[in-house]
């Protein structure tokens, strides 16, 4: 299931009123813009809606969630529409529409669903839980299941917290969402792949093709700890010894961990499975050098392409984003409290012209030739 | 006079040089090049003394639509500085041109013409590539290997070299190369050493004179153009 429109709005009518909106997305997605505009905010109250529908969070968080989503289903595209309220820890209002048909309403603790019957029933949720939490049912309310499926499979990186000399303890295990994305479990996770047919070697000429070249690349037990743990280790071309991963470079690691990562992903969402999941990556160029930065974009869009995995980046960084095409940029602009984001859809002339005039892409930002009165027109709207 | 000329790669680069050098006495030109310099991107050669009457700077912009957006940004700071003529020379081989097609020409030359009020720069395209120029003048592979034939090429690619234009007929031109090279289980690579190596082979008498009229038009519009520096 793809996530093709993200709305979210919070502390409204209150001085910390805040929202972004318009946020359009396809399969390869750029969120860009410049500091301060609510790039990594929109990745974190994406993250934390996908936290709480999978129960990691002992109370909800406040605000209007609004998602759009296009669900394929034996050659035939659904489009659904799930929108929740919430505000004091409580469910205020929560729909969902498949196809323009409402198959779930509800106020507070009343309301009704539809099941896969068609059968439209009367239900008393408790309030301070969304639906999908108490009536997960895979032949009664599948479509549930699926927002449940998609937010399950929600992968959001923080590359800026990965460092090589976090290492974590063996005893938790790697199928834990919070371990996989806080990159301290890369070197279980490559122990969990290396033994599959040619990942290593794969990992291997990724690793050259984005200017690291190494020649070999193991996941061992690291003796200096209390307690048991796995570490990686590798060798670099033209050394005669091996480099421990406290000893690998921030920059190095944080590649080598995308680059594992994105072989974990492949291997786990191969294109026959029909599951997607999401690769959520904040500040991706984040602590790599200029042509690395681009290189790993690039290598990112090519491991994924024909895999069902949604790509989802955050940057500012010039040469990252003279890499991938402007249809995938959601450019964030924010003015007072209502962040928008303009992009090929709800701008599509713009973007037109300005591919065709043969300027690098990140002049698209820097010259803000993206606006147009159309793009002005619609912040005036979100102020009145 | 100094002449800026801004090129997507290394190719054109080691093209243009080599084409120049064939029209100029070597005392009256000094020709050198810059690449991008990492995330920044200053000319830092611009205040080099120059001892020849011309001195021609090719900035290679490193791909990803960079060489118009660096002669965006350079051109009043280099005019500034003496310089007097621009060229830019870019391939049309893009995701832009697929989705849009000839119009970009349009659309480029008109963006062009509203910094463009001294009419001193000159925006050219290679279609699609440069190589479609090498593939023009087919004796340079000949001259390589003798095995590269027009008739053993035709086997290869599936079109004649001597009747076909390549500017038309090609999509990619360098892979075309990479397959006759391929033929003879040798790699073109677009590496200095593999670009400098056909481009040493180019009769340049044949090229810029002999197929006017015939082919490679968007080659001959370019040459037209450059040769106005030429004393």
């Amino acid at each position: 299931m793809l996530l093709t429109k993200f709305q979210f709005a919070e502390n409204e009518n209150t001085p910390n009123y805040w929202k972004v909106t318009d946020l359009d997305l396809e399969k390869i997605n750029l969120i860009v813009g410049l500091n301060a505009t609510g790039k990594t905010r929109t990745m974190n109250v994406l993250n934390i809606f996908c936290s709480q529908a999978r129960g990691e969070r002992a109370k909800l968080c406040n605000g209007s969630w609004e998602f759009s989503f296009k669900k394929k289903k034996e050659d035939k595209v659904f489009l659904y529409k799930y929108s929740a309220v919430i505000k004091n820890q409580e469910v205020q209002k929560e729909q969902f529409i498949i196809d323009e048909n409402i198959v779930l309403d509800r106020q507070l603790d009343k309301g009704w669903i539809v099941d896969n019957e068609g059968q439209r029933k009367d239900y008393d949720p408790p309030s301070d839980k969304l639906t999908l939490q108490v009536r997960r049912d895979k032949k009664d309310y599948p479509y549930l299941e699926d927002l449940f499926y998609w937010a399950q499979n929600y992968y959001n990186f923080k590359l800026n917290k990965a460092r090589s000399d976090h290492l974590i303890a063996d005893h938790f295990a790697i199928d834990d969402k919070n371990r996989l994305e806080s990159f301290s479990s890369i070197p279980r996770l490559l122990g969990s792949i290396i033994s599959e047919k040619n990942i290593k070697e794969e990992i291997i000429k990724d690793m050259e093709a984005i200017g690291y070249p190494i020649k070999d690349i193991t996941a061992k037990n690291f003796p200096f700890t209390p307690v048991p743990s796995t570490a990686l280790s590798l060798t670099e071309k033209g050394l005669l010894c091996e480099t421990e991963q406290m000893s690998i470079s921030t920059g190095m690691y944080r590649a080598l961990g995308i680059i594992i990562v994105l072989h974990y992903l492949r291997h786990n969402y191969s294109a026959d499975k029909n599951v997607w999941c999401t690769f959520a990556a904040d500040d991706v160029g984040e602590g790599l050098d200029f042509s690395r930065s681009s290189k790993l974009v690039k290598l990112i869009l090519k491991r994924t392409e024909d895999y069902p995995i949604q790509v989802i980046l955050t940057s500012n960084d010039s040469h990252l984003l003279n890499s991938i095409s402007v249809e995938y940029w959601n450019i964030l602009t924010r003015k007072g409290h209502v962040v928008k984001s303009i992009n090929y859809y709800n701008s599509k002339e713009s973007f037109d012209e300005f591919m065709m005039l043969g300027l690098n892409n990140f002049e698209l930002l820097s010259g803000e030739m993206y606006k147009s009165r159309k793009t002005e027109d619609l912040h005036k709207e979100e102020i009145l | 006079m100094k002449i800026a000329i801004f090129v997507e790669g290394q190719t054109e680069q080691i093209f243009i040089t080599k084409l120049l050098y064939n029209f100029f006495p070597p005392e009256k030109i000094q020709i050198l090049s810059t690449r991008r310099n990492g995330r920044h991107e200053e000319i830092n050669i611009l205040d080099k003394a120059s001892h020849a009457e011309y001195f021609v700077l090719i900035y290679v912009a490193e791909g990803d639509n960079r060489a118009l957006s660096a002669l965006k940004d350079y051109y009043p700071k280099m005019e500034h500085r003496g310089f007097t003529k621009f060229f830019v020379l870019r391939d049309l081989k893009s995701q832009e041109y697929k989705k849009f097609g000839d119009a970009i020409i349009d659309k480029q030359r008109s963006f062009i013409n509203q910094i463009n009020s001294k009419k001193n720069i000159f925006l050219h395209y290679s279609k699609m590539e440069i190589e479609a120029w090498f593939l023009a003048a087919p004796q340079l592979f000949y001259e390589i290997d003798k095995r590269l034939t027009v008739q053993n090429i035709k086997k290869t690619i599936g079109q004649d070299l001597d009747v076909v234009d390549p500017e038309i007929a090609f999509k990619s031109p360098a892979s075309e190369v990479k397959r006759i090279f391929k033929s003879i289980d040798q790699s073109y690579s677009k590496s200095e050493t593999d670009v400098k190596e056909i481009v040493s082979h180019i009769d340049w008498a044949e090229l810029c004179f002999q197929f006017r009229g015939q082919k490679i038009s968007f080659f001959y519009d370019f040459l037209d153009d450059i040769s106005q520096i030429i004393p």
